[in-house]
């Protein structure tokens, strides 16, 4: 968690509009390990987590006047940056070349192998939020937030009805978000 | 209001994690700007969120700190750097991006503007001869139509020429020239009983401008005005004034436009008398 004492949300975001490469620094030893954490759960060789990582940095650098502190949360925003830049890049022609996970269907079998809740309780697995869910919704989850695939096209690939996509993906934040209020 | 429905809905948790298609974000947003308990709900959402991914955090190597501070624009103030940025941005995929499919569509381009053009003139071309056509065809119709009033005018001048010459009551009287040298003519058709008269004056020559055929008829040498041939319809069988009765002689001067009370004898050109 984010210390107010030493952190100034406000301040950090109107020194980076004004273009202090020192912000920039002050805001990538804050956040770059959350944000390449976010990157890794779409993309998970870590050379090219960290390319994804630094054209994210820099779309946060470039387009920080675009960020309305009245409507959201900076890191809210640099995460949805970078998890967009990553799921982008898993479209682009070069990586769907060089990897066999770019059909909804493979992505659907990856995230089945990931393992279930009890049996992962003891593993490095715990950091992984998604764990705290019900393994089909986890799987709802990995593909609408990860791998950034529409609720349509979930409910297509899955034979599911999108209302009950909706619903799931829904409840699965809800869940989420109280277990990580736990934490 | 009750707002628990919206917070229980999950649209919040899509709001923050950016899953909401843009409409959808912007009632959101509106609904955080109207109701307080909504926006301290996105901010916890949010809070939450965050803390599941400081949770994930995995350490990026050194060199990729290096490699963007050294990739961020000079710090020379946002607004000259982000021109400068986005010339890099925008130069990279045109120069980069020049596949064989680009300049086939730009070659593509080329030659449909070619093409446009060279149709474009071709059918500029076709309209200017059309339109030249179209005057020409207009000239022809109006030429066409005047012979036509020529030829009905002749025909109807015929006609009338053959009914008074089979008509019993006509006396045709031939004018001819005075002077035995010159062949000049015209004919009389003349009611002796009512006075009726005719003339055909096609054998004459036109008039000489300014100038006029008068005809007269004569009663012991008296003469009088029958009327002036009309100067345009030369060649047609005109009606002229009645004669009174017992004329002798009909004879053709030529006068001045408009004619005279009495003739001068030095402009007769033809005469006739009745047989």
């Amino acid at each position: 968690m984010f210390s107010a004492a030493t952190y100034n949300e406000s301040e950090l975001v109107s020194r980076l509009t004004g273009g202090d490469q020192q912000a920039m620094a002050e805001l990538y030893d804050r956040f770059s390990g959350a944000i390449l954490g976010i990157i890794m759960k779409v993309i998970t060789d870590q050379a090219t987590a960290e390319d994804v990582l630094q054209e994210s940095m820099l779309k946060i650098w470039n387009n920080i006047k675009s960020f309305d502190t009245s409507k959201g949360r900076l890191f809210t925003w640099m995460i949805n940056i970078a998890r967009n830049q990553a799921i982008d890049k898993t479209r682009s022609k070069n990586f769907k070349n060089s990897s066999q996970n770019s059909s909804i269907d493979d992505s659907v079998y990856v995230s089945e192998t990931v393992p279930a809740v009890g049996a992962s309780v003891d593993t490095m697995d715990v950091q992984n939020w998604l764990l705290h869910l019900p393994e089909e919704n986890r799987q709802l989850m990995h593909l609408a937030y990860f791998m950034g695939y529409t609720q349509e096209e979930i409910s297509k690939a899955l034979n599911m009805p999108l209302g009950t996509v909706k619903t799931k993906i829904r409840n699965s934040l809800i869940v989420l978000r109280k277990k990580l209020n736990v934490t | 209001m009750d707002l628990s429905c919206i917070i229980q809905s999950g649209d919040l948790e899509l709001y923050v994690l950016g899953m909401l298609p843009p409409e959808e974000a912007g009632k959101i947003e509106a609904l955080c700007k109207l109701f307080p308990e909504i926006q301290q709900e996105v901010d916890a959402i949010a809070a939450t969120f965050e803390a599941g991914a400081m949770q994930m955090a995995v350490t990026p190597s050194a060199s990729v700190k290096e490699k963007l501070m050294a990739s961020l624009p000079a710090k020379a103030g946002m607004v000259a750097e982000e021109t400068h940025a986005a010339k890099v941005v925008e130069m990279k995929p045109v120069a980069a991006q020049r596949s064989a499919f680009s300049k086939l569509a730009i070659a593509a381009s080329w030659i449909l503007l070619l093409v446009t053009g060279a149709i474009a003139f071709l059918l500029y071309n076709n309209n200017e001869q059309l339109t030249d056509e179209v005057a020409k065809l207009q000239q022809q119709t109006a030429s066409f139509d005047e012979q036509v009033a020529q030829l009905n005018q002749k025909v109807s001048s015929y006609e009338l020429y053959r009914r008074l010459k089979s008509d019993a009551s006509m006396t045709s009287v031939m004018l001819a020239s005075v002077k035995p040298d010159v062949k000049q003519q015209a004919e009389i058709l003349w009611n002796k009983a009512t006075g009726e008269l005719y003339i055909d004056p096609s054998s004459l020559p036109p008039a000489p401008k300014g100038k006029q055929y008068q005809l007269w008829f004569l009663i012991d040498g008296q003469p009088t005005d029958a009327g002036m041939i009309s100067l345009t319809d030369v060649a047609s069988i005109q009606k002229m004034k009645q004669t009174k009765p017992g004329a002798q002689m009909f004879a053709i001067t030529l006068e001045d436009e408009g004619g005279k009370p009495t003739p001068d004898l030095t402009a007769l050109v033809v005469a006739g008398k009745v047989s």
